[in-house]
């Protein structure tokens, strides 16, 4: 690996926003191929990941690994999509909380989780209405849409998701996740998603799972 | 009028330190400010002084309108039942109790699982607390999930079934929470024996951080301004939602909570509110809160501390935990934040038997920490020293090598010195078997339940509130049409 690319590593390790652009930019000015210094980012925050995951490393780290990963990741994207390529990746996972609902924090979880296990990830961010998860997934044919819903009240939003996605008759292709705490297997059963994450681990398992027999199917 | 407990011996925090986090609260609302989304707060903010920002919605408020809102906010407040004899006064000195709205699942002690709550749940946690002799208010103990109207069920349940107790709902959006307000009037007027119609207490939670919602602001508005009873007390996620340290948060919670009071007051001077902050950590190896955690004890102090600093009652919380069951952290974490609360000096102490991090809420639970607060009761009253109890005749009537037992003082003391519990037993290890306590709590829950006799709601007050549920519903449609 490039000494460069060994740098924008060791940024995203460090939780180096700063770091990781500038490293990022200087990858691409020494002529790197963009998606090997997104494997390469990848790889760090999988370990990261890893480590979140066996207790050894906390929530703010993944987190703040995420962050300096988004920041190089967006640089890189923008670069594959510039030359007419497209990035790959795990796949790509639209996520948002739904609309009336501000609570961040899952979701964010989940991101740093997907970009860990290699997926690329859209986040709309909070109070996102239904048709704005379906136009972007339209636009960059997601993979999966996962909505997040922490109130009672707002669980219904994902409802609605379902509904747009079936009005625009694209429910068959994509796979939709929801989560939040008043989120159950009945409540995912009753709106027909596909998986329900009891958490953020929950949910990149499942969506590993389900990507897997989909493509055995 | 119910008696409260007399907390307030425990101050983890120098008074310096009080305010040094109170003067870092007044620099968040005067430099940084609060996200208001409410035009009518707004402009009753401009029009006291604040800076608006109405790009962004932000007001800074300076300090002199946060030290107006204290002064003005009462000291003590007359919470009513519908049994008046059972109002009580909520004041900086003493401490009364409280379930707690919010859990999505009912632990069913009975099998260790948890299961979806009914409105029958809900209605028998309210007619359990009715009966039970140390809680002092009530809440429905259940989210009812898919149920847009639960705060009027709620409120309809809570008349219908309890006399004993003020009653406390979580916010709501505006329209609906003047419905609210119409029902606790069609009570207060139709009962003529209430002295006044504070008849339920109003939750309001900011959003941490530093962000008063439309729905949260509206509904605040509509309360206060009814004159109605109002808890300002937001829920900051340290390191998530709120700064990593205490004294960062601390600051931050109470910046918000005064936030809601400086409009509540500019709303309607001398309207009945308490302050509050609930922070409650983010665990940072899981992702999950913790609503136990041993640093709670510098809340519950240093809030404890607010009520007599600013003689503005305080929202607590006590007697809860993590653990999903009955288990040894089930016990620990509820005892330990139950005598944390009131020795703090905390005033309305809520979320008893809260369990599972928030998830889980048990009748069980609830009542063996009825008997818990009396145990507290007991050791807050003090050490009663007098020529009596000092007992020299005796110790030199029994003299050297003697016996107590069969001493008049023995026989005088003998069943008022101590505290019995009933389910925390002391018995030969031969009768020793797991869960006892809540064995017996259960047997407690289900003989109360039978046994209870609410005083039922005259006909044409129940049928007022039913209609008024009823428009509260089909406003509720068309809110969420628009």
């Amino acid at each position: 690996m490039s000494e460069t690319l060994e740098e924008l590593q060791e940024a995203i390790r460090t939780f180096d926003e700063e770091g990781a652009e500038e490293k990022t930019r200087q990858a691409l000015e020494e002529g790197i191929d963009p998606q090997k210094a997104i494997e390469a980012a990848t790889e760090v925050l999988r370990d990261i990941g890893d480590k979140f995951e066996n207790g050894q490393l906390f929530l703010f780290d993944l987190v703040s690994a995420g962050d300096a990963m988004n920041a190089s990741r967006e640089i890189l994207e923008d670069e594959i999509t510039a030359a007419g390529g497209e990035r790959q990746s795990e796949g790509k996972v639209v996520l948002g909380t739904v609309e009336g609902d501000i609570h961040d924090i899952g979701k964010k979880i989940l991101a740093a989780l997907l970009s860990a296990n290699g997926y690329e990830v859209i986040d709309l961010g909070v109070e996102v209405p239904p048709e704005e998860f379906v136009a972007k997934f339209e636009e960059i044919q997601a993979d999966a849409v996962g909505a997040s819903a922490m109130l009672t009240t707002t669980k219904e939003k994902q409802r609605e998701l379902v509904e747009v996605l079936e009005a625009e008759g694209v429910r068959e292709d994509v796979i939709v996740m929801v989560g939040g705490a008043p989120v159950t297997d009945e409540w995912r059963d009753e709106i027909g998603a596909d998986i329900h994450g009891e958490n953020a681990f929950d949910a990149v398992q499942k969506l590993n799972e389900t990507k897997e027999s989909a493509i055995a199917g | 009028m119910r008696e409260g407990i007399n907390g307030g011996q425990l101050q983890l925090l120098t008074d310096e330190q009080v305010t040094a986090i109170h003067d870092a609260a007044l620099q968040i609302l005067e430099q940084i400010g609060l996200k208001v989304e409410s035009d009518r707060a707004l402009e009753l903010l401009a029009e006291a002084g604040a800076e608006i920002d109405r790009e962004d919605d932000i007001a800074k408020i300076p300090p002199y309108l946060v030290m107006d809102a204290i002064e003005t906010a009462p000291r003590s407040i007359r919470l009513s039942a519908r049994d008046p004899e059972n109002d009580l006064m909520m004041r900086p000195e003493q401490s009364f109790m409280s379930s707690c709205q919010g859990p999505p699942y009912v632990y069913d002690y009975e099998s260790g699982e948890e299961r979806t709550p009914t409105r029958e749940d809900v209605r028998d946690s309210i007619r359990l607390q009715n009966e039970l002799p140390n809680i002092d208010m009530t809440w429905g103990m259940f989210t009812l999930p898919d149920e847009p109207m639960l705060g009027f069920i709620d409120v309809y349940e809570l008349f219908a079934n309890n006399t004993k107790h003020n009653c406390i709902v979580s916010h709501y959006g505006g329209d609906l929470t003047g419905k609210l307000v119409e029902m606790v009037e069609i009570v207060a007027e139709e009962e003529d024996q209430i002295t006044n119609k504070n008849l339920v207490t109003m939750y309001n939670e900011p959003v941490s951080p530093l962000y008063l919602r439309r729905e949260t602001t509206e509904s605040l508005l509509e309360w206060t301004g009814a004159g109605l009873p109002l808890i300002s007390s937001p829920m900051p996620d340290m390191g998530a939602t709120g700064p990593m340290t205490i004294a960062g948060t601390a600051a931050q919670g109470l910046a918000e909570s005064l936030g809601g009071i400086v409009i509540g007051e500019l709303n309607n001077p001398g309207t009945p509110m308490l302050m509050g902050s609930l922070p409650v950590p983010m665990d940072m190896r899981l992702g999950s809160h913790c609503y136990f955690h041993s640093e709670r004890m510098f809340y519950q102090s240093f809030t404890g501390q607010w009520a007599r600093k600013y003689g503005v009652p305080v929202f607590g919380t006590g007697g809860i935990s993590d653990s999903f069951g009955a288990d040894f952290q089930l016990g620990a974490e509820t005892a330990i934040s139950l005598y944390g609360s009131v020795l703090a000096g905390q005033n309305l102490i809520h979320d008893l038997a809260v369990i599972g991090s928030g998830f889980r809420n048990s009748l069980e639970v609830l009542t063996a920490l009825d008997e818990m607060v009396g145990m507290i009761k007991r050791v807050v009253d003090g050490v009663e020293v007098t020529d009596e109890t000092l007992a020299l005749d005796t110790i030199e009537d029994v003299g050297h090598g003697g016996t107590f037992l069969s001493e008049a003082h023995t026989r005088q003391f003998g069943k008022t010195e101590l505290f019995m519990p009933d389910m925390l037993k002391k018995r030969e290890k031969q009768d020793w078997s797991h869960n006892v306590a809540l064995d017996d709590a259960q047997e407690k829950v289900a003989r109360l339940l039978d046994e209870a006799e609410p005083m039922a709601l005259p006909e044409d007050v129940d049928r007022q509130l039913q209609e008024t549920m009823d428009e509260a519903k089909h406003l509720g449609k068309e809110l969420a049409v628009l």
